[in-house]
């Protein structure tokens, strides 16, 4: 079969996915001679190409590894009338200082992140656990055998990332200190 | 005294403070006028304090820093021998701190931006992210005054009225003391559960109790118990 005739197929998968679907999955579910993860992947840049084309509602996004159809982010104002959001929640600044810590250095522990902060940080830790942005991954092997924690695929999502490595350079921020 | 100027913002912490400092007085990071500095460090600690804010005690850790610093600048420089070269200088330490403070900040900034791309790409399973995120406590945006005005608000709304009584003890050793020494001059014995069913609180419970290891340990009563849970036997010491 031409890839073209996947592209349905492919629409449909990512469309329906209760959360971001990976490619690989989208070609295991085709289970096709030659449809790889390439290839998918392919499919799904045509996909974008012709919704920015066409100037459509939603897009396709690449968020944690998989896929996901988001709104347009153009016509948010409507969106918001509709989900009745009068002002944007963003998190607060000793939030995402801490958030940036310990995605940056992760898995790290509470003290790790206090030394760069300077500032007690058991409360933002807490508070980002229960937004699932970051999680505990194990316990370092130190003294005390302190918890480690890590950035979860939510944290990707909501700051539209694919993977860590999207993450801005620390070095070219270095620079820009100087 | 010059004015003070006031800027009536929080900081996250004493380096938040600092990076405030040093970019107002249009310093280098790498090339900072401690003195200067620190007196304003310090000056914003007294604003801090009469305004009745509460200082977090990391900010008390930095001062003494900052004077630790300052005062070393004063003293004559040592020579430096090649064994002492790993002594670090506090404060190389303090600009390295900063400096790695400062790019966690700059990359919170990245994240607030891309936090401000993705906040209208909406999804289509709203419940797991419009209303969480709605309605989260933990997103809000609102400034330390406005805080400061909320709880005030709260603080006054409750009824001042309202008096938490203190209740006088009902029972004190001393007089339990006395009733014993009244007792024992008329019997020579007496058991706990008998004390037990005189009482009317478990309050009054205890301080018979007391009484009776205070006389006790004045040698003036003497207690025995024949087995482990049994009744305590209480008598008048007759050695004394």
């Amino acid at each position: 079969m031409d890839l073209q005739e996947y592209k349905p197929v492919v629409e449909a998968l990512i469309f329906a996915s209760p959360s971001p679907i990976k490619p690989q999955k989208i070609a295991d579910i085709i289970d096709e001679e030659g449809v790889g993860e390439k290839k998918i992947m392919e499919v799904v840049e045509e996909l974008q190409n012709k919704y920015e084309k066409e100037d459509r509602g939603f897009q396709i996004y690449k968020l944690a590894g998989g896929y996901e159809f988001r709104s347009n982010p153009e016509y948010g104002e409507y969106l918001k009338k509709l989900f009745s959001i009068k002002k944007d929640y963003k998190l607060s600044k000793s939030v995402l200082e801490t958030l940036a810590i310990v995605a940056y250095n992760q898995p790290v522990t509470r003290m790790e992140v206090e030394m760069v902060r300077n500032v007690d940080s058991t409360y933002v830790l807490n508070k980002l656990i229960d937004l699932e942005m970051i999680k505990v991954v194990g316990q370092k092997d130190s003294p005390g055998r302190p918890l480690l924690y890590g950035t979860t695929s939510k944290f990707l999502e909501y700051f539209g990332l694919d993977s860590l490595s999207d993450l801005p350079e620390l070095s070219e921020i270095e620079e820009d200190i100087g | 005294m010059d004015k003070i100027e006031v800027r009536l913002d929080v900081f996250e912490g004493p380096l938040d403070l600092l990076l405030y400092l040093i970019k107002k007085n249009k310093m280098d990071i790498y090339d900072i006028k401690i003195s200067i500095i620190a007196d304003q460090y310090i000056k914003y600690l007294n604003t801090m304090k009469k305004l009745n804010m509460e200082i977090a005690t990391e900010f008390m850790v930095m001062a003494s820093t900052l004077m630790f610093i300052k005062s070393r600048m004063l003293l004559p420089v040592e020579k430096v021998s090649e064994d002492d070269i790993d002594v670090e200088n506090p404060e190389d330490a303090l600009v390295e701190k900063l400096v790695k403070y400062k790019i966690y900040k700059e990359v919170a900034k990245k994240f607030s931006e891309l936090e401000d791309d993705m906040v209208d790409a909406h999804k289509r399973d709203t419940s797991k992210d419009v209303s969480k995120y709605t309605q989260n406590e933990y997103f809000f945006d609102f400034s330390f005054y406005e805080m400061l005005k909320y709880y005030k608000k709260l603080m006054d709304k409750q009824d001042d009225a309202k008096f938490h009584q203190v209740i006088k003890d009902d029972f004190t050793v001393e007089e339990k003391i006395n009733y014993f020494k009244k007792f024992f001059k008329s019997k020579n014995s007496t058991t706990m559960t008998e004390i037990i069913n005189r009482s009317n609180s478990k309050m009054e419970v205890i301080v018979y109790f007391l009484a009776i290891l205070e006389l006790v340990r004045l040698k003036v009563l003497k207690v025995k118990q024949s087995k482990t849970f049994g009744d305590i036997w209480i008598y008048k010491n007759t050695n004394q």
